[in-house]
């Protein structure tokens, strides 16, 4: 019944040092979701790949629903048969947030904070401590998207922006690899797992 | 020997479109090469390819190599007997031949003579040469980039799934990329998913139509372009097919199925080429246009699908479209709020190259080349000033910022709806043109003052900054330049000097690093792609070299010289001239002849001399104005008529005399007579 297509669309995050090869899935012509294999993240090959659905799961909803607007979208029908949409659960949390960032973030202190979260994640990983660390990326990676919503970041400085994440991102993917490698990579098949030990240069 | 038809077929998800036609054509050529150099006979190998599927069909093809007679060489005959008897080497070569040492023959060659032995190689059979034939034809093809997936180290454009590989009835038992070849093949991915088995290879494109996979490349885009046009016969409209889009469509589906849907006839007050843009780039669409040419509210879409509903597959595309055309309308409305002029400042915060400045920088140098080149061909050197100013600020605008290919299309637009004088506005778009060698050039005279000066200033920009072409890399794509401001020069007939626009270019620039000789490399650099116009004229590298010996810096000029270079050359006399020009040359180059020297007409005495003396002076009286108006087509068939005297001298006189006068004053007349040719060309290039 429906014209589903998949279109080459390929993935890269610089910013991540990830990248991945696949389609955008089209429904009668609108893309609904995406799929991507992962060749590589934090500037390590993916093996095995790991593969990537990201649904547009409002996207298929409104085709479901036959609305135009995301805001249009039935959230949920109330016991007296009022119905509730999307727009009334998050529209005035989306005008607030936007205002917020486009217009009051304090600039001054995300600048801090940006330096904050490197320095904290260059100690964790001191300490060995990946996990934590990443959190601290995925923190520095958001506070430098507010600092661009702002308009913060001049065209050369963006550059270095996206190169102190990308450290940060490739330096807790190789202590994450290490740190599974020093526990001898217990969740991978057998005949990987003696590849991957004996492949000393591989990290 | 029999022969039968050979299938192949790699099944893999959804191949980037871009590369399909490359991959399939490399897979077929791949597989002929093998068969060639394994001297397998065949009559025809087809390559087919859908987005999951690169296949290649081989006709007639023989089921096995022919038989080989193979010589073999053993040793020298002097080492194969001592004394009657075999040596030790004679036995062994015997030995290695599976023969005794007198049913060796001997090899008679220059060299002396050897033993030997002709040896029946038996040819191999088709099943087993194909394996490693395969493999090769399929590890060689050129896949722009690979990916791996799962937990395989197999690398591919996108993930495989099946191998065919069937020699008639029979699988061969090939393998590639972690595949083993069988007879099963899958047909539409909705259609028909279910596993189909091939029974003969002659069977495949009937069982993947019944299918519905259309695996015939041509035919699956002639069948989209029937029914784009059955589609639009029913709107009673004209659909433009775009050859390119055409074949980008015919790379995405399997089973095409045209589908008619239809936009808000409000967008259509957006200029038709935003929203053609629009279509086209987001969702492949077909356009269409009425009568008169005008963008009509309908659009053809290519599914992949034979819908039982085709309405909710339209409803569907609508609903894409709807927003994409209203961003469209939205960039419009937006831009419009403000004029094409207020946005001259913003230019000087975009970079155009970075030794080289702002847009605004480009703007300013542009501007005064432009007006330069206006005078020059009777322009307005207002008018150029203002279209160069303004050239490039649709580039920031909304919607040349998402559709890149309508910079200056929106430029000539904006421009017009801001009262710009007509021609300002119209060499907006011009500046652009010509896009490639056979386009249209600009018709104003400040498009073509605009189009010119702006490739001129690119052109010393990027040499200055060392960065001109080298072998296939021209990132500034300045071959392209250098061939647009030949053909405006040639087909606008303006007999301007390009040195001295290069000049002018080049002065425009204060803080280039590498100014040594500028103009003189630019200027030889562009003289040189005459070569390459020149084959799109059908004027042979010997027609190019023979004008280009001049020191030519006219590009009209030199492409008169061309014309009549090759209108002189299929002349009987051709040859005949340039063989004699040859000679000439040759004699004075010899002599070391100045060429300055004066003919003394008392010292001619031959009559053969005394003729072409005659001949050449008169003819030098009536082609004087025949080169000064360029009219060189005519000069060379005046000239041509000296044929006979030359020969006749060449024939008669003795050139080398032996009295230093007389041979000084011959020297003399060929240098004249050179001199007469060498007004047009250097006609001794020429074949002879």
């Amino acid at each position: 019944m429906h014209d589903i297509r998949f279109v080459e669309d390929n993935w890269e995050s610089p910013t991540l040092g990830a990248w991945g090869l696949g389609w955008e899935i089209w429904l009668n012509g609108m893309e609904v979701t995406q799929f991507t294999y992962f060749q590589q993240a934090g500037g390590i090959e993916c093996f095995p790949v790991t593969g990537e659905l990201t649904y547009g799961i409002e996207r298929i909803a409104m085709y479901l629903q036959d609305v135009d607007s995301v805001y249009d979208l039935v959230w949920t029908v109330a016991p007296d048969g009022t119905k509730v949409t999307y727009g009334d659960v998050y529209l005035q949390n989306e005008r607030e947030q936007s205002t917020y960032n486009f217009e009051h973030a304090d600039v001054e202190q995300l600048f801090k904070a940006f330096d904050h979260q490197e320095q904290e994640c260059g100690k964790l990983l001191d300490a060995k401590l990946p996990l934590p660390a990443y959190e601290q990326v995925l923190k520095a990676s958001h506070t430098f998207n507010l600092l661009d919503a702002r308009h913060a970041i001049s065209v050369t400085e963006r550059q270095r922006f996206i190169l102190r994440v990308r450290t940060m991102a490739r330096n807790v993917a190789h202590s994450y690899y290490d740190s599974r490698k020093a526990e001898g990579f217990p969740m991978a098949p057998e005949a990987l797992r003696r590849e991957l030990l004996a492949d000393q240069g591989d990290a | 020997m029999a022969v039968n038809t050979l299938l192949l077929e790699l099944g893999a998800e959804e191949l980037p479109p871009s590369a399909l036609d490359t991959l399939s054509d490399a897979f077929a050529n791949g597989i002929q090469r093998g068969l060639e150099d394994a001297g397998v006979t065949f009559d025809n190998v087809t390559a087919y390819a859908t987005p999951r599927r690169l296949a290649v069909q081989v006709r007639e093809l023989a089921d096995k190599q022919p038989d080989r007679n193979v010589e073999r060489r053993g040793p020298a005959l002097a080492a194969a007997f001592k004394d009657g008897q075999p040596t030790k080497a004679a036995e062994g070569f015997a030995r290695s031949c599976g023969v005794t040492v007198d049913q060796l023959i001997h090899l008679e060659t220059d060299k002396g003579t050897w033993l030997g032995y002709h040896e029946q190689q038996a040819g191999e059979t088709i099943q087993a040469l194909l394996p490693e034939i395969v493999r090769k034809a399929i590890g060689g093809l050129p896949v722009p980039k690979n990916m791996r997936w799962g937990a395989s180290r197999v690398e591919f454009s996108r993930p495989v799934h099946w191998l065919v590989a069937l020699y008639g009835s029979d699988v061969i038992a090939a393998e590639a990329l972690g595949l083993e070849a069988s007879r099963t093949t899958f047909g539409h991915r909705f259609h028909a998913p279910d596993a189909i088995q091939l029974a003969h290879a002659d069977d495949y494109l009937v069982a993947l139509e019944d299918a519905y996979v259309l695996a015939d490349r041509d035919k699956r885009r002639e069948r989209i372009r029937e029914q784009v046009l059955s589609e639009a016969e029913v709107q009673e409209a004209t659909a433009v097919i775009d050859e390119s889009l055409l074949a980008e469509v015919s790379g995405l589906v399997e089973w095409p199925v045209a589908l008619t849907g239809s936009f808000d006839e409000r967008f259509l007050e957006v200029p038709a080429e935003c929203l053609i843009s629009s279509m086209k780039a987001n969702q492949k669409y077909f356009h269409l246009v009425d009568d008169s040419g005008q963008l009509k509210p309908l659009f053809i879409t290519i599914s992949n699908i034979e819908s039982q509903d085709p309405d909710q597959v339209i409803q569907g595309n609508e609903k894409v479209i709807r927003p994409r055309l209203a961003d469209a309308a939205f960039f419009y409305e937006t831009d419009r709020k403000r004029t094409l002029a207020s946005r001259i400042p913003m230019l000087e915060s975009v970079v155009f190259q970075q030794k080289l400045g702002t847009l605004a920088d480009k703007a300013r140098r542009t501007s005064a080349i432009a007006q330069l080149i206006a005078n020059q061909i009777g322009g307005d050197p207002a008018l150029a000033q203002r279209a160069a100013e303004l050239a490039k600020c649709d580039l920031v605008t909304e919607m040349v910022l998402e559709f890149p290919e309508l910079q200056g299309i929106m430029g000539h637009y904006y421009a017009k709806q801001d009262g710009e004088p007509h021609e300002v506005a119209t060499a907006l778009e011009e500046q652009y043109l010509p896009r490639f060698a056979a386009d249209d050039i600009p018709h104003t005279a400040t498009g073509k003052a605009l189009a010119l000066a702006d490739r001129l200033d690119t052109l010393v920009g990027i040499f200055g900054i060392g960065q001109r072409p080298t072998g296939a890399k021209d990132p500034f794509a300045l071959r392209r330049a250098s061939i647009g401001v030949l053909n405006i020069l040639i087909k606008g007939e303006l007999n301007l000097d390009l040195r001295e626009l290069l000049a002018c270019a080049t002065e425009q620039h204060r803080d280039l690093p590498k100014t040594d000789g500028l103009v003189e490399n630019v200027l030889t650099y562009v003289m040189d792609r005459f070569r390459a116009w020149g084959q799109e004229e059908g004027i042979s590298a010997e027609m190019y070299l023979a004008v280009r010996a001049r020191p030519i810096t006219k590009p009209l000029d030199f492409a008169r010289r061309l014309r009549a270079v090759k209108a002189f050359a299929q002349r009987e006399e051709a040859a005949a001239l340039a063989a004699a020009n040859k000679r000439v040359s040759n004699i004075l180059t010899k002599q070391s002849h100045d060429g300055g020297a004066q003919v003394d007409a008392s010292l001619l005495s031959e009559e053969a001399e005394k003729n072409l003396y005659h001949e050449i002076t008169n003819r030098r009286e009536s082609v004087a104005p025949l080169f000064a108006g360029g009219h060189y087509m005519e000069a060379l068939d005046t000239l041509a008529t000296l044929r006979q005297p030359i020969d006749d001298f060449f024939d008669q006189v003795m050139v080398m005399a032996d009295d230093t006068d007389v041979r000084n004053n011959r020297l003399a007349l060929l240098a004249s007579l050179q001199a007469l040719f060498l007004e047009v060309a250097d006609i001794s290039e020429l074949p002879q």
